[in-house]
């Protein structure tokens, strides 16, 4: 497998006496002699990857069973090193891959091409301890989220997800990273076929370094030229399990705290898990706002344009003064105004996203009503310009999913260029390419837009709206789950108990 | 060539054509124009008078009204000879009223409305009334109230809670091309302060201004042609003691229903009108203590406008003005109506008119 002409150590096909020899040019590297009495053992390891208190406890137990009796060989050993896991005479290329994840090889004498074990010694420094949620906050609900560590997210799910039916499959993705990734399902609920796909694609994948999930995300996408998520991406817990019961496939990488679940539709990116832990009309009502947030973030600077530009007739005559005055002064055309304002806004969400949350804060104040106020009274742009590009701003970040939110504020720049071209025609235009371009996505080979564009009438209880647990007891039938039924809704308990003697 | 290349040529060449497409898109920047919001059209001495308001947006919340006026010999070039005055270009776009000085009205309007019509910037909603003295005089005695559109909100206002119809352009379309009825327009005059006032309606013949109903007229054209749920009405009473008594009546809801008894070449109508009615003040001499005596004030209340309706429906056969549009109703309930015939007649029409007026328990009486 030529790849791309740089020679990878793993396609050789060496002996472990190669790998060691390979691994020993770093000095982090070491072999530590073992003498017992009779033999002489040798260890190899990378001491920035294990547990030096582990190998502690292991040199220990093996120096206390040397001293009671004599046996020499490496099996008797190591039936008293106190850890799982040991593998026996792993082949080269075993050895090759374990030694970086926190393995270290054990041979008698200075001979690595005999007999041979493999002691897992992994150390889990460096990783954080919380996982609190804290990109997709929520007010009520569990704040439960992943961390970087692949185990303990893995051990996150099975704690709420206690049935034999979870599996989970494990790919080596990364021809530099080998980076575990676990891709998760409840067997009898999903797809078989989106199983497979999803195995495939993951099978798939040549790349080196795995960073982070969401790279995977883009790699596996059915779709590239696209400025939406076509995977949920999601750290939090219970989104996770609710895309598992539902029918979506999860996927993970080592290192990431970040998993992406699909088949994925428009509107998963639009749902938060408080719907479900709010009354079904408090979250059918938060979730319209939602929607409705992104909408008028899509759309409102660019209407400004062409009203400002184009259509003054259709001004209101109660709005039409306030409006001239505000930009009575104003020396742009309403397209500058808008772009000069826009990428402002842009400019501090980027600037705010690479600093320290204590400078961001005075970022904000010094951005949002500094430069805001300063703006206006230099009259560079009009006071009622910055009420609806702030606000624009701020509906923005009404999605839950952070991916979702980028794609929209990107997609404000083309539709507001397009409303200074061609006015309200020009948003209308912006509006019929957005919507083909939705309606031809596709999610691990499923419509994006599923359930209005293709209809299904029986989904749309949990799309716009999130209806009562009564009603919902069914998974979505565009997933084509395994089985349909989650739960079966009981009849709702009206009777009254206090005019009962 | 290379795959790739061909692809960026694909894309750049609707990208540059949008670009070339952004120069020819005539713009119209909203504070770089200069906004007409009221117009008018008067006749002088045989040369034509145009007239426009123009707001300037310089002060928050507050309009400065600039007067524009030019005279021309012809009803077309209005927007041309008064862009010479202007510092920004004159769009109308947002015009809200079209005023028409008396004289002017009195020799047809028909030309400026097919030209509004034609025109797709002119707004359907824009209003159109008619001026006792002249447009230029009545916009120039609202030009001290910092509000471009005081004629339009005094209109819209008095036709939402008053007697007067608000016609806007489609309306007056309506009624001008449609077979079987004559147009109205808001009649605005000047009071003794030289303030200007919906002074009543000016009807109209055709495209000319032939009568102008004033008072109690107003509302007896807004009683006979459509639902209704304002207007007052002032019914005097019988003099018991000598000295004249009155009662001001309010109108809570009136709706008119029509029967076309004989369509033939002499018409006859049946106008029932049915009408729920509340006392807003009566005179203090008077008292309604019991049922009878409300029933007895129905009756008067009902002869009453009886006797204003009938009234005003033959001052409209004088005429040979349809303003109400009984033709319109006779093509509507018979086949092969025939306007002229109709019209013919329309003088010795027979309308019999009965209202039914239900007093509203209100506060004066218990």
């Amino acid at each position: 497998m030529g790849n791309g002409g740089i020679d990878l150590p793993e396609q050789k096909r060496d002996s472990r006496t190669d790998i060691l020899d390979s691994c020993k040019r770093s000095v982090d590297f070491v072999t530590t002699p073992l003498s017992t009495g009779k033999l002489e053992f040798s260890f190899s390891y990378y001491k920035t990857l294990i547990d030096e208190e582990a190998l502690g406890h292991l040199l220990h137990a093996l120096q206390a069973s040397t001293q009671a009796k004599e046996s020499g060989d490496l099996n008797s050993l190591l039936a008293h090193a106190p850890m799982d896991g040991i593998e026996l005479d792993p082949d080269p290329q075993r050895v090759r891959k374990l030694i970086f994840k926190g393995y270290l090889l054990a041979y008698p004498g200075k001979d690595a091409e005999g007999e041979c074990a493999l002691i897992p010694l992994p150390a889990k420094k460096g990783l954080r301890s919380s996982n609190e949620t804290d990109m997709e906050f929520s007010v009520v609900g569990p704040k439960i989220g992943f961390i970087e560590d692949l185990d303990t997210n893995i051990h996150l799910l099975r704690a709420q997800l206690n049935t034999p039916d979870l599996l989970l499959k494990e790919i080596v993705v990364g021809s530099v990273s080998r980076s575990r990734v676990a891709m998760l399902y409840i067997d009898g609920i999903a797809n078989d076929e989106n199983v497979a796909k999803m195995e495939k694609r993951l099978r798939d994948i040549d790349f080196d370094v795995v960073f982070d999930t969401s790279q995977l995300d883009q790699i596996i996408a059915d779709n590239s030229r696209t400025p939406f998520p076509l995977f949920t991406t999601t750290e939090r817990r219970d989104r996770v399990v609710y895309a598992l019961i539902t029918g979506q496939v999860a996927v993970i990488s080592e290192g990431s705290p970040y998993f992406i679940t699909g088949p994925s539709t428009l509107f998963d990116f639009f749902l938060s898990p408080e719907d479900y832990f709010l009354p079904w009309v408090l979250g059918s009502f938060f979730r319209m706002i939602r929607i409705f947030g992104v909408i008028f973030s899509l759309f409102a600077s660019s209407f400004y344009v062409a009203l400002m530009t184009y259509h003054y007739e259709v001004i209101p005559k109660e709005l039409l003064g306030r409006l001239i005055y505000s930009r009575e002064n104003v020396p742009f055309a309403p397209f500058l105004e808008v772009l000069f304002l826009e990428i402002t806004v842009e400019f501090l969400r980027e600037a705010g996203a690479r600093l320290p949350s204590r400078i961001g804060q005075s970022l904000g104040i010094v951005g949002g009503v500094i430069l805001g106020q300063a703006a206006v009274e230099a009259s560079l742009t009009s006071n009622i310009l910055i009420i609806i590009v702030s606000l624009s701003a701020l509906t923005s970040f009404v999605t839950p999913i952070y991916k979702m939110s980028n794609a929209i504020r990107f997609l404000r720049f083309p539709i507001i260029l397009l409303a200074a071209v061609w006015g309200s025609l020009g948003i209308a235009i912006g509006v019929c390419f957005l919507l083909v371009h939705l309606s031809k996505l596709r999610s691990l080979g499923y419509p994006y837009t599923v359930p209005f564009f293709p209809v299904r009438a029986k989904d749309l209880k949990d799309s716009l709206v999130r209806s009562s647990y009564s009603v919902t007891g069914s998974r979505p039938s565009y997933l084509k789950p395994a089985s349909m039924r989650r739960y079966k809704p009981k009849a709702e308990r009206r009777a009254n108990d206090f005019d009962e003697e | 060539m290379s795959r790739a290349w061909k692809k960026v040529r694909r894309g750049a060449a609707p990208a540059l054509l949008t670009l070339a497409l952004c120069g020819c898109g005539s713009s119209q920047i909203v504070d770089r124009i200069s906004l007409v919001q009221t117009a008018g059209y008067d006749r002088q001495e045989g040369k034509i008078v145009t007239s426009m308001l123009i707001g300037e947006y310089t002060e928050q919340d507050k309009t400065k009204v600039k007067l524009l006026e030019t005279d021309s010999y012809n009803s077309f070039d209005m927007v041309p000879l008064l862009n010479r005055q202007t510092n920004k270009p004159i769009e109308y776009g947002q015009m809200k009223l079209m005023l028409f000085g008396k004289a002017y009205a009195e020799h047809g309007i028909s030309h400026v409305l097919k030209m509004l019509s034609r025109d797709v910037k002119v707004q359907n909603r824009c209003l159109l009334a008619v001026a006792d003295t002249s447009a230029r005089e009545t916009m120039a005695a609202t030009a001290d109230s910092d509000d471009t559109l005081f004629l339009t909100n005094m209109i819209e206002q008095n036709s939402r809670t008053a007697e007067l119809p608000g016609k806007n352009l489609q309306e007056v379309m309506y009624g001008y091309y449609g077979e079987g009825r004559d147009f109205y327009l808001p009649y605005i005059t000047m009071n003794s302060h030289r303030r200007p006032q919906a002074g009543g309606i000016a009807l109209f013949k055709e495209d000319r201004l032939v009568a102008v109903a004033k008072g109690a007229e107003m509302l007896y054209l807004k009683l006979l042609s459509e639902k209704t749920r304002a207007g007052m009405l002032l019914v005097p009473l019988e003099a018991k003691g000598g000295s004249d008594q009155y009662l001001l009546l309010r109108i809570l809801n009136s709706r008119p229903s029509w029967t076309l008894r004989t369509g033939g070449p002499a018409p006859s109508f049946k106008i029932a009108l049915h009408m729920t009615v509340g006392i807003k003040s009566i005179s203090d001499s008077i008292k309604i203590e019991d049922v009878s005596q409300a029933a007895q004030m129905e009756r008067t209340i009902e002869r009453f406008i009886e006797n204003g309706l009938s009234e005003f429906i033959a001052k409209c056969q004088k005429l040979r003005i349809d303003p109400a549009g009984f033709g319109d109703y006779a093509r509507t309930h018979r086949r092969h109506w025939d306007s002229e015939a109709f019209y013919a007649a329309y003088p010795t029409m027979k309308t019999e008119v009965r209202v039914r007026a239900k007093l509203m328990q209100s506060g004066t009486i218990d």
